[in-house]
């Protein structure tokens, strides 16, 4: 059966490649466009991933991560901080709060992306 | 003093005519033709004139004495008056200055504030002159200021945010012939500044933020162009796609490149340090830029150590960078079929990398301002025109920060040699 992938991500271009890669990798992507959307499907879908940005409107990504991570029923799905933050407080705080791995977008190609994910599905 | 002179010739010629009577009357005495009365009064007339002249000279003195202090007098008066004026300018300036200050004595009371410190610290009383210090906490929110007004330590500098104010307080402390006379307290309000400040940088780090998302979104669009996600591609659409991904590629190194340089002016950059092989860095950077270098057919030539060398504490990535711009630099301003040689090399303290090229060289003159920020060489510029000028700069402050040091030795048209060494301290 296809693993569910849930995307936090409010561009929608970059929502859309991802998407685009994911699926033809195999995957059911599920996107959400801001944090609060996040939260709720999260919750609600119980993907197997989720692929969190962080500088989302309103609700900001590491509030959701920690929302994630207090909710019983979500809080054992791996979460992948996909973001542009490169600083390494911004690093250690995503890291602290839980996240299994850090992707800096623009260090990164979709394959990689592809094989981190992957990986931690296996 | 000619009229001086004038009562002295008289007195001269007075003394002179009654000698001569006293020896007049005297021979007459003698020779019996004058009674000895005569001689008498005459003497007794003399001694009444020369206690005369005694007086007069010596209130003479006195007079001259007199006019001495009276001027002395008056000097004072105008010293007494200028210093006076001196004290006025000086109570003016401190009333407006436009920093807060405030001077606490040796018993830890207040000797002296400024009406503008009154403001920033919110003390509304009017004459607060011998408070205790402890006691100006009661007074209004300064609370987190008192432990820096008591502490006994010398010169101190630090911002501090209270209510309505953020202040950068100065502690100097006073001392007098080894005496301590209590300390000067400035308050400097910062609290335009640094909301200027903070203004600044947010902007900054936003548009950094969507430039970075711009270049992102181009970066993974290329890389699906170029592994079919969007269909078959001509051998044209390919070759002009992997051209924009390279271009794409310098711009994220050129955002990553200022947002370093701000962090590093900022004050803010931070190392994470492990234990790292540095030759695992060197042949990860030539395997790196193998297309470039196969391209410009440029001999490469690794002289390593003849065992390996021991792990140092780094941060790999940030030493990585450094290794790597320098590379760039050697293949960027070689020309075709040239040679690039690196060594790598310790002294048991030191760990020494080098970096020699058969390149463009660096013009004397410009020779000086090769670590600047912004800086780049005239003959680099003609051959590249795009380079912002920041990897030496950064490189500059990576390697320092290790406590290592960087330089370098080039010629106009023969080449460069770029050279650092870092401590070899922190082995396994």
């Amino acid at each position: 059966m296809a693993k569910n992938i849930l995307i936090i991500e409010d561009d929608e271009f970059l929502r859309g490649l991802i998407n685009k890669k994911l699926t033809a990798e195999g995957f059911n992507m599920i996107s959400a466009i801001d944090g609060e959307e996040g939260i709720k499907k999260a919750n609600e879908e119980k993907p197997d991933l989720i692929l969190l940005d962080l500088v989302l409107p309103n609700v900001d990504g590491f509030e959701v991560l920690a929302k994630i991570k207090e909710d019983p029923g979500a809080k054992a799905i791996p979460v992948i901080i996909l973001s542009n933050l490169s600083q390494k407080e911004d690093i250690d705080k995503g890291m602290k709060l839980g996240a299994v791995d850090y992707i800096i977008k623009a260090q990164f190609t979709p394959e990689e992306i592809v094989e981190k994910v992957k990986a931690i599905l296996k | 003093m000619p009229k001086i002179f004038l009562y002295l010739l008289i007195i001269f010629f007075i003394s002179v005519f009654l000698v001569s009577l006293t020896v007049i009357n005297f021979w007459l005495f003698i020779n019996g033709s004058a009674k000895l009365i005569y001689i008498i009064a005459v003497i007794f007339s003399f001694a009444i004139f020369f206690a005369g002249s005694c007086f007069f000279i010596k209130i003479n003195d006195l007079k001259k004495e007199k006019t001495g202090l009276g001027h002395l007098l008056e000097k004072n008066e105008r010293k007494f008056k200028n210093s006076e004026i001196e004290k006025n300018r000086i109570s003016e300036v401190f009333i407006n200055f436009n920093e807060g200050i405030l001077v606490v004595d040796e018993n830890e009371k207040v000797s002296l504030i400024n009406p503008r410190a009154k403001k920033i610290l919110g003390i509304k009383a009017k004459d607060i002159k011998g408070l205790p210090v402890m006691d100006l906490g009661r007074l209004s929110d300064i609370k987190p200021l008192i432990p820096h007004f008591l502490s006994l330590s010398g010169a101190l500098k630090e911002e501090i945010n209270l209510r309505n104010f953020i202040v950068e307080l100065s502690v100097i402390p006073l001392i007098f012939e080894e005496k301590n006379m209590g300390k000067l307290i400035i308050l400097r309000d910062t609290t335009r500044e640094s909301l200027l400040e903070k203004t600044k940088a947010d902007f900054i780090l936003s548009v950094v933020h969507q430039l970075k998302t711009s270049v992102s979104s181009a970066k993974w669009s290329f890389k699906m162009f170029l592994s079919g996600d969007f269909g078959k591609i001509s051998k044209e659409q390919k070759d002009v796609i992997e051209r924009l991904y390279k271009r794409n590629e310098a711009l994220i190194y050129l955002i990553n490149n200022l947002l370093d340089a701000m962090k590093i002016e900022e004050g803010v950059y931070f190392y994470n340090k492990t234990l790292v092989d540095i030759q695992d860095i060197i042949q990860s950077v030539i395997v790196y830029f193998q297309d470039k270098i196969k391209s410009k057919k440029i001999k490469i030539e690794f002289k390593k150590p003849s065992e390996r060398l021991p792990r140092i504490m780094i941060d790999k990535e940030k030493i990585e960078s450094v290794v790597q711009n320098l590379f760039d630099n050697a293949l960027k301003y070689t020309g075709e079929g040239g040679i690039v040689r690196i060594f790598l090399e310790t002294d048991g303290k030191n760990t020494e990398f080098q970096i020699k090229d058969s390149g463009i060289g660096i013009p004397k003159d410009q020779q000086p301002k090769v670590f600047s920020k912004f800086f780049r060489a005239a003959n680099a510029n003609k051959i590249e025109t795009s380079g912002s000028g920041l990897g030496l700069f950064i490189a500059k402050k990576i390697i320092e920060d290790h406590n290592g040091s960087i330089w370098f030795e080039s010629e106009e048209n023969k080449g460069s040699a770029f050279y650092f060494t870092l401590p070899t301290e922190g082995v396994e």
